[in-house]
């Protein structure tokens, strides 16, 4: 009898292992009360860079103080691989995500791959605020006319020079207006250092689509690849020259100009330029210190006159989840931490970003001193406040965005710039018709 | 009235096992059978799919890439059985000596590798691997008055990349399986060896390979799949696209197809395909072997 009872307690006791086993799987998403007991609303963040992360914690902290409906904001960092596979997990089952998420841009075109996007509209509150954005920033996080993000940055392309490979060399960097002005400037800098004048990514593509957009062009039209258009034989060719031709670049350590053998190369002193955007400032500053004082930033060159000077490059846009529990509130505070006037400024201060509320780069306060403006100058704005109207992208949310992005690194790129193997046309051409099929 | 009585002596092994029968149900099995059925559909989210009944089926069969990511995985699972049967074994059977000096030193040294994360590892072996002058194995190499190689980026190299890391890592896992399998052969078969005249390499090929062929089974199965499944080192290597598919594999395909595309059907489907060849190839492999076959 006493024997039985220890057996029945055993699988009385594995029953309930069981059952709390499996409870706790299901109950991972939502909570059962979205108040805190002080009336916030309880909303959670996921992003994948800490600083900002940071930036939204201390953004809830100034709404709380101005505004009615107070918000308690729990922000979780994850490394970017690993949230955007919970987050696209969590959005296809319709539960488990977060009220707000930051997605970057590429992420976002297969976010916004659906026709139904599991997010909800920033029309509304974006509203006030719609004349000072830069609005080609908006446009990328664009679907069906709605906007389902709002970017941190605009991104704007700049050519960062050494001044002191300029220097040796004996080039005036401000006189180079042209690629084929940039061209000569790096015969020079190869003769005379024998530095390289640019390194070529092969596994990204920020400075060709750069190149691109700035011509007025683009790769994608109603979701068909338009690779074969003068403007992309056109960018190719010349990065191809610059490798194989004149000899005065090489494709880049590591396969892009965003990774940390990159950096090291460049620290080193061994190239002479990039043309990056707004947000490589912070990937110098951090990881380039010997080259403090020493890299001027300049609009970029230009193919033919009436070529923009600029473009727009990478961002990540913040955005509300359709599960969010109070979408509208997620919405106006999504938009007021990056679009009213104190925060922008902070975006800047914060993050050492361009904001894409633009009425502000022209103030005082985005020369004040801060980690790049000790490192870059002062003037640093008045560069920008000149290329912000030229500011365009690449298409990077059409359905065919991801496919043609994954063909051209995998394919086009690696057997035409890191091998001399096909001549641009030709691989432009085939990409065109794989990707069109 | 006779009360029915609960055995419980029958029920209780039911109920130990329960746990991780549950476990497999639900983890495993269902999502299995869901992965077959998604491979029939086109996915836009949970509550928005639609039947494509072989489309799927039809684009991976037109698939370059899948084939491109097939032909990687068979060349790697090849290689990395071929070495990483007998060199264990033979690492196993030396550290298995009587009165070798520092045994236990050797032998953690051998199986720390296979404590360190495949992604650090990954990340230190990419940095070794670095097309510059300056990087570890072209400094090797130097010293031999061969030019730097671009490693990572040619097809042959790419494949000597990863089965390098395989190696280092792996050697230790199945050194360790190895040696178990030693502990249990008996010292009176050696000793009679011995007195009947044998060679230690003799002794090596009539007794220790064939008793071991139960733990080389083992290790020829594990290695299968786990080279047909490969995606970590590839992924830290060149990330979802490596120039012209020099390191795709078809976890690559499916990681890419899911989370770089969204495309969650075809993702399943090529799930679906790998679990098919893994499963056909393991049965050809235990076919030849001679497993499953009536002892006697």
């Amino acid at each position: 009898m006493k024997k039985n009872f220890g057996k029945k307690i055993g699988l009385v006791l594995l029953t309930a292992l069981t059952t709390i086993g499996l409870a706790a799987c299901g109950n991972g998403g939502s909570s059962s009360s979205n108040k805190t007991a002080d009336g916030k609303t309880k909303m959670t963040m996921w992003t994948f860079v800490d600083a900002q992360g940071t930036f939204f914690k201390n953004a809830a902290k100034s709404w709380n103080k101005t505004h009615k409906q107070k918000i308690d904001l729990t922000v979780n960092v994850l490394p970017f691989d690993q949230m955007n596979q919970k987050l696209t997990v969590a959005l296809q089952s319709g539960s488990g995500a977060p009220d707000i998420a930051d997605v970057e841009l590429g992420q976002g075109a297969i976010q916004l791959k659906a026709d139904k996007p599991a997010y909800y509209p920033l029309n509304s509150a974006l509203k006030p605020y719609m004349n000072n954005l830069v609005k080609s920033r908006l446009d990328n996080f664009k679907k069906n006319g709605n906007y389902y993000g709002l970017d941190y940055h605009v991104g704007t392309t700049v050519t960062y020079y050494n001044t002191d490979i300029m220097k040796a060399a004996g080039v005036d960097y401000t006189k180079i207006k042209t690629w084929d002005d940039y061209e000569k400037a790096g015969e020079q800098v190869k003769a005379k250092t024998g530095k390289w004048m640019n390194e070529v990514e092969y596994s990204a593509m920020f400075q060709y689509d750069a190149m691109v957009t700035q011509q007025h062009a683009d790769y994608i039209k109603n979701d068909k690849a338009t690779l074969t258009n003068a403007a992309n034989v056109r960018v190719l060719t010349q990065l191809q020259n610059w490798i194989y031709k004149d000899k005065i670049a090489r494709t880049a350590v590591g396969g892009s100009i965003d990774n940390d053998q990159f950096f090291a190369e460049m620290n080193k002193g061994n190239v002479a330029s990039v043309t990056m955007p707004s947000w490589y400032m912070e990937r110098i500053a951090d990881h380039m210190p010997k080259l403090k004082g020493k890299i001027a930033i300049a609009p970029m060159p230009v193919f033919n006159e009436g070529d923009y000077r600029s473009a727009g490059g990478g961002g990540t846009g913040t955005m509300v989840t359709n599960q969010a529990s109070n979408k509208k509130l997620a919405a106006k505070f999504v938009v007021w931490a990056k679009a009213s006037k104190g925060q922008a400024v902070k975006i800047w201060e914060d993050l050492g970003f361009d904001p894409v509320r633009s009425d502000i780069w022209s103030e005082p306060v985005m020369k004040e001193d801060n980690k790049y403006t000790r490192y870059f100058g002062k003037d640093i704005f008045d560069t920008f406040v000149q290329l912000k109207s030229q500011v365009t992208s690449t298409t990077k949310t059409a359905k065919i965005s991801p496919d043609l992005n994954d063909y051209m690194l995998k394919n086009t790129f690696p057997s035409t710039l890191l091998k001399d193997k096909m001549t641009p046309k030709a691989a432009l051409q085939k990409a065109n018709d794989a990707l069109n099929k | 009235m006779q009360k029915k009585r609960i055995r419980w002596q029958s029920i209780a092994p039911y109920l130990f096992v329960a746990p991780f029968i549950i476990s497999f149900l639900v983890f495993s099995l269902y999502p299995f059978i869901n992965a077959v059925i998604m491979s029939f559909q086109q996915v836009n989210g949970f509550s928005d799919t639609q039947w494509v009944g072989l489309a799927n089926y039809r684009q991976l069969f037109n698939d370059g890439d899948f084939y491109a990511a097939l032909w990687n995985v068979l060349r790697y699972t090849f290689w990395t059985i071929l070495i990483l049967i007998p060199l264990p074994m033979l690492v196993a059977y030396i550290m298995n000596q009587k009165g070798l000096p520092m045994k236990g030193f050797f032998r953690s040294v051998y199986f720390v590798p296979v404590l360190t994360s495949s992604v650090i590892a990954g990340l230190i072996f990419k940095y070794a691997f670095s097309s510059e002058k300056t990087g570890v194995f072209n400094e090797w190499i130097s010293h031999l008055g061969i030019a730097p190689v671009d490693w990572l980026n040619s097809s042959g190299t790419a494949m000597f990349a990863l089965i390098v890391i395989a190696v280092w890592r792996w050697l230790g896992t199945n050194m360790i399986y190895f040696l178990s399998g030693l502990q249990g052969i008996s010292p009176e078969l050696y000793e009679s060896a011995s007195m009947d005249g044998a060679n230690g390499f003799q002794k090596f090929w009539y007794i220790t390979i064939p008793l071991l062929k139960p733990i080389t089974i083992y290790v020829l199965t594990i290695s299968i799949m786990a080279g047909f499944s490969m995606f970590n080192e590839s992924y830290v290597y060149w990330g979802a696209q490596s120039p012209n598919n020099v390191g795709t594999t078809l976890v690559t395909l499916i990681y890419k197809a899911a989370f770089t595309n969204g495309n969650f059907g075809y993702s399943c489907t090529l799930g679906v395909a790998l679990f098919a060849i893994v499963v056909v190839v393991n049965i050809i492999q235990t076919r030849v072997m001679g497993l499953f076959k009536d002892e006697g």
